[in-house]
């Protein structure tokens, strides 16, 4: 069965190689469920893993396939925070534009007072769109996840994209600020 | 008279003695030993009480036990910090008892999972 269900799951692009600390995705992340596509997992020889939250059955169906969500709005009285992530972005490397990739994987559209994203896929490639991106306070931290595959493999990501919902003039943008990659288990 | 006073030293020393190797063969996870899993188990107890936000606390918690038990955090906890809130104590009490071979408690830890993510 798990032949069937990778055949039926997209092809991710290139990883991004972004990449934050863990101690900073611990404070951006939704602290009581952090991922929503998957649960982890102690498997017998001690080693960690992740399996579909809904079963492996459940990613023929795309919506148990993405996943994405506003987890965090970088409020006022949280300034050392913030500071800590522009840190951490500004740990030597530039961080791409993701509205560079809108037309071709991923999309947003305006919706109330924040924005919602309408994802095609997660497969992130952008490696060309470079602009380096700081964090601001009223800022928003979206979380988005996918399961794809990786040649044979069942692959899970989840990326965090930083958000301002009031930038009049560079309306609808997000700025990917983290990517990782686990194999899923389909066993 | 002097012998006497040697004799009463001797005793003092000899129950201070006792006393501290009582306490040490005590160390269980409650009164602060020394493995890895007591150690954690007071990261949480000096955090989970401190008036602040709650993604600060994960994140504060994160960070010690990055910085006092990197290896720990490296082959554990950084995947225990990605599972479900409430599956984060049982992963950890679980992993403490398979490598200790004795029962493993935290208050502190399993009252903060229990209570602070509802």
């Amino acid at each position: 069965m798990s032949v069937d269900i990778v055949n039926q799951l997209h092809q991710l692009q290139e990883e991004s190689g972004k990449s934050l600390s863990p101690v900073i995705v611990s404070y951006l992340q939704d602290s009581s469920r952090p991922r929503a596509l998957v649960e982890t997992v102690l498997v017998a020889n001690g080693k960690w893993g992740v399996k579909p939250r809904e079963g492996v059955s459940s990613l023929t169906k795309s919506a148990n396939r993405q996943s994405i969500r506003k987890v965090k709005t970088l409020s006022p009285g949280f300034e050392h925070i913030t500071k800590q992530l522009n840190t951490a972005l500004l740990g030597g490397e530039s961080y791409p534009v993701l509205t560079a990739v809108l037309g071709t994987v991923v999309g947003f559209a305006s919706a109330g007072a924040g924005l919602l994203f309408t994802v095609a896929t997660t497969g992130l490639s952008l490696a060309n769109t470079i602009q380096r991106v700081l964090a601001r306070t009223g800022d928003e931290i979206w979380h988005v996840e996918e399961i794809g595959k990786v040649g044979n493999k069942a692959m899970y990501v989840s990326s965090y994209f930083i958000v301002d919902p009031y930038r009049s003039q560079t309306p609808n943008k997000g700025w990917l600020i983290h990517e990782e990659r686990e194999e899923v288990l389909l066993s | 008279m002097k012998a006497s006073i040697y004799n009463s030293l001797d005793q003092a020393i000899f129950l201070l003695i006792i006393f501290f190797f009582a306490v040490a063969c005590n160390g269980s996870a409650e009164s602060g030993g020394n493995s890895d899993y007591d150690k954690l188990c007071q990261i949480y107890k000096d955090i989970t009480q401190q008036p602040i936000d709650l993604s600060e606390k994960e994140m504060k918690i994160t960070e010690r036990v990055q910085k006092e038990l990197p290896q720990f955090f490296e082959a554990n906890f950084v995947n225990i910090v990605k599972a479900d809130a409430g599956q984060r104590y049982q992963f950890i009490k679980q992993l403490a008892e398979a490598e200790t071979k004795n029962k493993w408690d935290c208050e502190a830890m399993r009252s903060y999972y229990a209570k602070a993510f509802q």
